[in-house]
């Protein structure tokens, strides 16, 4: 009898404490979770909305995963989340998706190299020759007399995809690159190696790793706006109008809104 | 009585409880395999689709083949065996007509669709298998496309196996023999460096140490297991790798010989907790006999208990093995991750465990199933090392 008591009880807890788990995404409700999946390099920016728009509507809750654009394009495509991320344009192929694209902000993606490098400025077809080989010293760059370390994104990032499209050259990069996922991998790689080259975000940019400027202009948010600052590519938000809540609806437009882009403004390139 | 037949239900109803239990890790082993041999084995049985898909931007109304479309933003799908592509449509203000045939037979994916030569000056090509017709619109950004794609074919798996190139985006080229290379050569000098290491204190473990150093030395092994991989890439590339950069002077210290070195301390744990049970597990008699023949302590436990634990040895190495081949964080933060064919130790290298976890966030299509395939190439070759335990096993059971 006591131990049927015991089950009883622990059943009990166990329902209170599940209830509020199953009715956080039910429509009568009053809370709503909006699920976001895709890009690392969006994900920073989407976390920033997400602690904003808390103070403007509690009751949502805006759950994040940062993934990789592919995962955020296949995740809104299929519907496994509301809203997927993406770093890039969609490639051909994704097109026919037929998915809604929102652009949230416009990103650069700075060129960087160790502190202590004494190279500052590079040509985009210098880059261009780093990255596929032509390139293998720093002494040819102005640089000391040391082999140059090329570190790339890996097959599929956004952001490579952005850089390659924005540099000029498609899956040619030299066979011996060093290759890490996330802007956190490079940003480190380059940080602990002072004959690295590697690109991320300008949003995730911190005095480990200095950027150089390309082209004679500094990647700067002020040199994207103006169009002098070449390497750049939009964050995009992927969606399908027709099956979305007006709940999430209301973000979409929150994000584009004045206060929205606001925050954009802050390390990004705001699109409105 | 009632009572007792109300235990012995109670009974039966735990028994089937637990057998569903331990029938679970069954039902997921054959889920897992089932759902990566169902995506891996696909690229190689079936081509991409069965049909050229079509896709406008910015073109509000089009007609392909004689069919109209309005706002059409999903793929119009056209039959390989269809005579062409006629695609029709307004171009400011012009009627535009755009005709390309097609040859299925083709060899390359370049042969399959014809273009007439005026277009030739509109048409790029995005990746393989990718045509995109770009007509200029009024405003940048409002530039009218036609996306053609066509179907890969079916994977070689030759291509796949013995393919020396891995540029899975534009390119389409789905090599992984620099993989298999990589994972083969971390894992024999994880071996090399490691096993020997492992099996001098494994010797000195259960052979020499007292009991208390004994426990010492085998707690210290035990918490060793217990590091998350993680852990051993982020010491590794932290310390190992700007070590390895500053004495061969090259340009990066992210490098094969940086995996083998942080591989061979993970398969340490494996390798000593196993040789030392089945050292210990050698009848005391044996060490007696052979120290009342004269042997020194050291003779002994070199030329009696080892042989005798010989098996069991065998057993460990393998399992180390594994461990090196599935490693898969800790390669990646050290190795560097380049797929290529590392001419010497300092030359970054990719391993299969490596591309998976690097690109399955990323990648889509093809490129995600040929993922799934390196999965299978990779429980493969851990299966054969199973049965080599398996063997083994039965062996000592047959000698003892």
């Amino acid at each position: 009898m006591k131990r049927l008591l015991v089950l009883i009880c622990a059943a009990a807890v166990l329902g209170l404490t599940a209830a509020p788990v199953f009715s956080g995404g039910s429509p009568e409700s009053e809370t709503y979770t909006i699920e976001v999946t895709g890009s690392t390099s969006v994900a920073p920016l989407m976390e920033q909305f997400a602690d904003a728009y808390r103070e403007v509507r509690p009751e949502v809750t805006i759950n994040i995963s940062g993934t990789g654009s592919g995962d955020g394009i296949t995740g809104a495509n299929t519907g496994v989340a509301e809203l997927g991320m993406s770093s890039r344009n969609l490639r051909s192929a994704e097109i026919g998706f037929g998915l809604d694209v929102l652009t949230v902000a416009v990103d650069a993606i700075a060129v960087v190299v160790h502190p202590d490098n004494p190279v500052s400025d590079l040509t985009v077809e210098q880059v261009r020759g780093i990255y596929t080989g032509e390139i293998t010293s720093w002494a040819e760059l102005g640089g000391d007399d040391s082999q140059i370390s090329v570190v790339s994104r890996e097959p599929g990032s956004g952001t490579r995809g952005a850089f390659e499209g924005a540099v000029g050259f498609v899956d040619e990069l030299l066979a011996g690159a060093i290759e890490f996922d996330g802007t956190g991998g490079v940003r480190a790689a380059v940080a602990g190696n002072s004959q690295a080259i590697g690109y991320i975000s300008l949003g995730s940019m911190n005095p480990e790793v200095k950027a150089v400027s390309v082209n004679g202009v500094e990647a700067k948010a002020e040199r994207v706006v103006d169009g002098s600052y070449a390497v750049a590519r939009p964050f995009l938000i992927l969606y399908r109008e027709a099956q979305i809540d007006p709940e999430t609806k209301t973000f979409l437009d929150w994000m584009v809104s004045a206060e929205g882009q606001a925050i954009v403004s802050q390390n990004y390139v705001p699109v409105q | 009585m009632r009572n007792r037949h109300r235990r012995i239900q109670i009974d039966s109803a735990v028994r089937i409880i637990f057998q569903a239990v331990s029938y679970l890790s069954v039902i997921a082993l054959i889920a897992m395999l089932g759902f990566v041999f169902y995506q891996g084995i696909r690229p190689f049985t079936a081509p991409t689709a069965d049909q050229i898909q079509i896709v406008p931007e910015h073109i509000p109304q089009l007609t392909v083949n004689g069919r109209m479309y309005e706002n059409r933003r999903s793929f119009i799908d056209i039959p390989m065996d269809a005579e062409g592509i006629t695609i029709e449509f307004e171009h400011q203000g012009e009627h535009l007509v755009v005709n390309a045939g097609i040859d299925p037979s083709g060899d390359t994916w370049e042969e399959i669709i014809t273009f007439p030569p005026e277009l030739h000056q509109y048409i790029t090509s995005p990746e393989a298998y990718m045509y995109t017709i770009i007509l200029p619109g009024a405003v940048a950004g409002l530039e009218q496309r036609i996306h053609i794609q066509i179907p890969e074919p079916r994977q070689q798996v030759s291509a796949f196996l013995l393919g020396s190139e891995w540029r899975p985006v534009y390119r389409k080229l789905y090599g992984i023999l620099p993989m298999i290379a990589a994972t083969l050569l971390t894992t024999a000098g994880a071996v090399l460096l490691g096993v020997p290491l492992a099996l001098l204190s494994s010797v000195l473990i259960a052979e020499f140490l007292g009991r208390r150093s004994a426990s010492l030395v085998r707690s210290a092994v035990d918490l060793l297991a217990g590091i998350p991989s993680v852990v051993y890439g982020f010491f590794g590339l932290m310390m190992l790798v700007p070590l390895i950069q500053r004495i061969f002077g090259s340009s990066s210290g992210s490098s094969l010989l940086a995996a083998v070195a942080v591989l061979s301390v993970m398969i340490l744990p494996t390798v000593i907790s196993i040789t030392v049970t089945s050292l210990k597990a050698v009848p005391a008699t044996y060490r007696e006999a052979s120290l009342a023949l004269g042997a020194t302590p050291l003779q002994t436990a070199w030329r009696v208990v080892f042989p005798a634990a010989r098996s069991g040895i065998t057993a460990s190495v393998i399992l180390g093995t594994a461990r090196a081949v599935g490693e898969t964080m800790a390669v990646m933060l050290v190795a560097g991750n380049s797929p290529q064919f590392p001419s010497s130790l300092t030359d970054s290298v990719r391993t299969m465990t490596a591309t998976i976890a690097l690109e399955m966030g990323y990648s889509s299509g093809r490129h995600n199933e040929l993922l799934f395939s390196i999965g299978i190439i990779l429980f493969v070759i851990i299966i054969a090392l199973n049965a080599i335990i398996m063997k083994l096993k039965t062996n000592m059971q047959e000698v003892s």
